[in-house]
């Protein structure tokens, strides 16, 4: 039981890291098309800026969640589960029409081996037989 | 490559290796702080250790280049990159905790390498 809060908080921790990229992403988005605001700030700037605040915040929270998650259960099982937050962040950036970026199988491709790879190399070792389901 | 694009993984690099920098200070620190005797409580001896306040540091120059790169390039090209923290935590973690790197986990930096080299021709 406890373990499996411990993976509400872990899960948690790895949405908050991704909508902490996306945000920021808007918001640099943001100063990018406004371009010549860097050399003359204005009022204009506040909505990037807001962006950015909210996304590092974001960020700062998955951090917390991640450390108290960590300090309170044995989570060895749980770094895999890092390896959503790629998915997550490329889904993200496709479908929010703010972002609007762009899909390719090569991309999609790229997504999938990192997946796995992250998984091989942060499971704990000899976890082999015991699966991954929990 | 052009020129732009090699600038664009370049500050990736440089930011992943300041945030995985910040980490391993981190926990150097946290580890050094927690077999210290005496100096109060462990919070206080933590503020205490220059590892940390390197961390700190670390972390924030990571963060902000990391803002500069998402300001130049797609962040669905830029953020796989940073499943390469992984590899370089193993790598050092293997150097100076002398852990044995598995035939799994070597399949694993094969397929984060090779994933990372699709995103960015993608």
């Amino acid at each position: 039981m406890k373990q499996n809060a411990a993976m509400l908080w872990v899960v948690a921790s790895v949405v908050l890291s991704a909508c902490a990229q996306l945000f920021m992403k808007a918001g640099m988005l943001d100063l990018h098309g406004l371009g010549a605001g860097f050399a003359n700030p204005g009022p204009e700037l506040l909505p990037a800026v807001a962006w950015v605040l909210g996304g590092l915040g974001c960020y700062a929270l998955s951090m917390m969640f991640w450390l108290a998650a960590l300090t309170r259960y044995e989570l060895s099982m749980a770094y895999p589960l890092l390896s959503l937050s790629y998915v997550l962040v490329y889904l993200g950036a496709v479908w929010w029409p703010r972002l609007g970026e762009t899909v390719s199988f090569a991309k999609t491709a790229g997504i999938v081996l990192i997946v796995l790879g992250v998984v091989l190399v942060t499971r704990p070792a000899g976890s082999g037989k015991q699966g991954e389901s929990c | 490559m052009n020129g732009a694009q090699f600038l664009d993984y370049g500050l990736v690099l440089l930011s992943l290796l300041l945030t995985s920098g910040a980490q391993i200070l981190q926990k150097l620190g946290a580890d050094r702080a927690a077999a210290a005797v005496g100096g109060g409580p462990f919070v206080r001896r933590l503020l205490l250790r220059r590892e940390i306040w390197w961390a700190v540091l670390c972390l924030a120059a990571g963060t902000a280049l990391w803002l500069l790169v998402l300001y130049r390039m797609e962040v669905s090209r830029a953020f796989p990159f940073l499943s390469l923290g992984f590899v370089l935590v193993m790598l050092v973690s293997r150097h100076y905790l002398k852990e044995t790197v598995t035939a799994t986990r070597w399949l694993g930096v094969g397929l984060i390498v090779g994933g990372i080299f699709l995103v960015a021709r993608g």
